[in-house]
């Protein structure tokens, strides 16, 4: 019996030192690494990262892009990931302590793809993340173009509004709908009402804070998609503004709404 | 009035037509005249815009003026007295603890309350200007440092959205000004021009320095309070309407004491209408050089407010 143990001992010894111990410093790559089936190796998060709601009982290791190093040092991690660093620094005082750093922006569902096939290879299951690509290909497949001009509303004051080259830009393009102001090259922008009252959409698509009797507002009232109560309000907008794993529900809930007749 | 109080106000009646006319499309008066009744939403947009540049441009630069003028400093700006910062602390509260999304006046509201805090700490800090306006005016420059690194903290725990909010917030917004609060700037604009008017004199007098007001028959302690205190609310009144927009304060009144002299009694009602029509050029070409993508209006201030008044100076220096 002893012998047997030691026999299973020394085959699963190996097996758990070449684990990962992962920290994640952005919500949507935390909910990826759950969805590759390696939540077990997360051993701490980001501040935003609430998803699934299991992750909420790991210790914070830092806000998005921005990592608590003495923190991060103390729990040994042997990956960090993330979209972004605000102090680029960081990265060598990683390789310093012989933490490996995989950072990569993720904006784009092309973008999560990619990190998918990243993930699969650095967390050794090529499988899983086949298996992840091909489901956001076949449910967030692009859908045939239609007439129909949409606004996508990030901040209503000031007015900012989604561009070309953001995520909400990508997924109208996915849905088949025009982004109003996708030829604008910034990805987030300060609008104009004017060029609104001008430039009416069709729809809008609301991510703002929720705001009561859009009709009665001095500007938005004006605004023939809100007098036609055609406005999307999710009741969760990190679907669509988290390029995660659960974008494919929000690309199916935002095409059910915009592509209604 | 004078000659160049009718010609301001003609040339704020001629900013006022082509910013109403002028935007992310061209419409003639005559189109309005015709149309009006298809084109009242945006008649209605761009009319509030400039309403807004007008008492915004207007009551900064008479709270310039005033605070130059108290303060005989003249670096000294609305904001001088800490007000900015107090006001940035107020509504980053506002965005961070989420009030912002629950009321639509929580940003505003924060900001004045922020920015009338602030000053209240300055005047009692400083005894209400009893040791001198250099105390005075030292106590709003610290007051306003301590208050930029308290906004610095706050906006460490601020996340991605709120921080946007709070930059943009910060660059001054014209287009997001409620109505419910722009009528009583201008209420509050028409008051002080009538208070600084009646205390023009006084103004001349505290201008010399607070000895000269002495004997001049004035009591110079109150009317630093009165005078500090009305124009820094005048300024807090701008910022709950649309944000910090700076220079428009500190150049117009250098600008308007060069071309017309510093008699206050002269002065008041032109920079006030200078100022106006300052923040009205700036708003039409923040709107019209993209018509899609808003150039922020403290952009537009500094570039153009900057080297406009380098240009004014060299040119005196020249003379």
């Amino acid at each position: 019996m002893n012998k047997l143990l030691t026999i299973l001992l020394l085959i699963t010894l190996p097996l758990m030192a070449q684990e990962e111990r992962i920290i994640s410093l952005s919500p949507a790559l935390t909910e990826l690494v759950f969805k590759l089936g390696k939540g077990r190796q997360l051993i701490a998060r980001s501040e935003p990262c609430d998803y699934p709601p299991e992750v909420k009982k790991l210790p914070v290791a830092g806000r998005f892009a921005d990592p608590d190093m003495e923190r991060i040092l103390t729990l040994r991690p042997t990956l960090v990931i993330t979209n972004d660093l605000i102090n680029p620094g960081v990265r060598t005082v990683m390789e310093n302590a012989k933490i490996r750093c995989i950072q990569k922006q993720c904006s784009t569902i092309e973008e999560y793809v990619e990190w998918v096939k990243l993930l699969g290879d650095a967390l050794k299951c090529p499988e899983a993340a086949k298996a992840e690509c091909e489901r956001v290909e076949r449910e967030a497949k692009p859908l045939p173009k239609m007439k129909r001009k949409v606004l996508w509303v990030i901040w209503d004051s000031p007015l900012m509004v989604a561009g070309a080259g953001s995520l909400a830009d990508g997924l109208l393009q996915r849905v088949g709908v025009e982004n109003i102001a996708g030829n604008v090259k910034i990805a987030y922008f300060k609008s104009s009402y004017d060029w609104l009252l001008e430039h009416q959409p069709d729809a809008i698509v609301w991510t703002a804070s929720k705001r009561d009797n859009l009709k009665k507002h001095r500007f938005w009232g004006n605004l023939k998609a809100v007098q036609q109560d055609r406005v999307v309000m999710l009741p969760n907008n990190d679907l669509i503004q988290r390029p995660g794993p659960r974008i494919t529900e929000g690309y199916k809930l935002l095409a059910e709404q915009l592509r209604k007749p | 009035m004078r000659l160049r109080d009718i010609v301001a106000i003609l040339l704020n009646i001629a900013l006022l037509v082509l910013g109403i006319c002028w935007g992310a499309r061209w419409y003639s008066p005559m189109a309005f005249i015709h149309d009006f009744e298809s084109l009242r939403p945006l008649f209605m947009l761009r009319f509030q815009r400039m309403i807004t540049a007008i008492t915004i441009g207007g009551s900064l630069s008479l709270a310039g003026l005033i605070l130059q003028a108290v303060l005989r400093n003249p670096l000294a700006e609305p904001f001088t007295l800490g007000l900015s910062g107090g006001a940035s602390i107020g509504a980053a509260l506002s965005f961070v603890l989420g009030f912002y999304s629950k009321w639509v006046f929580a940003v505003p509201l924060g900001a004045f309350l922020g920015a009338i805090s602030t000053l209240a700490i300055v005047l009692w800090i400083s005894r209400c200007g009893r040791n001198g306006t250099e105390s005075l005016l030292l106590s709003g420059v610290i007051a306003g440092t301590i208050a930029s690194n308290v906004l610095v903290q706050i906006l460490s725990f601020a996340q991605n959205e709120e921080l946007a909010g709070i930059t943009w917030w910060t660059l001054g917004d014209l287009q997001g000004t409620d109505p419910r609060l722009l009528w009583p700037g201008v209420v509050l604009l028409f008051i002080a021009l009538v208070l600084y008017r009646c205390m023009a004199d006084k103004i001349d007098a505290i201008a010399l320095g607070d000895a000269q007001a002495f004997y001049l028959g004035g009591n110079p302690r109150k009317l630093t309070v009165v005078l500090v205190a009305s124009a820094s609310f005048l300024a807090a009144e701008t910022v709950a309407m649309a944000g910090i927009i700076s220079f428009c304060g500190l150049i117009i009144p250098h600008i308007v004491r060069q071309c017309f002299g510093c008699i206050h009694r002269h002065i008041v009602l032109t920079t006030a209408l200078w100022g106006g029509a300052f923040l009205m050029i700036c708003d039409i070409l923040s709107r019209c050089i993209s018509t899609q993508h808003e150039i922020p209006i403290g952009v537009m201030t500094a570039v153009i407010g900057g080297p406009l008044f380098l240009w004014l100076l060299n040119k005196q220096h020249h003379a």
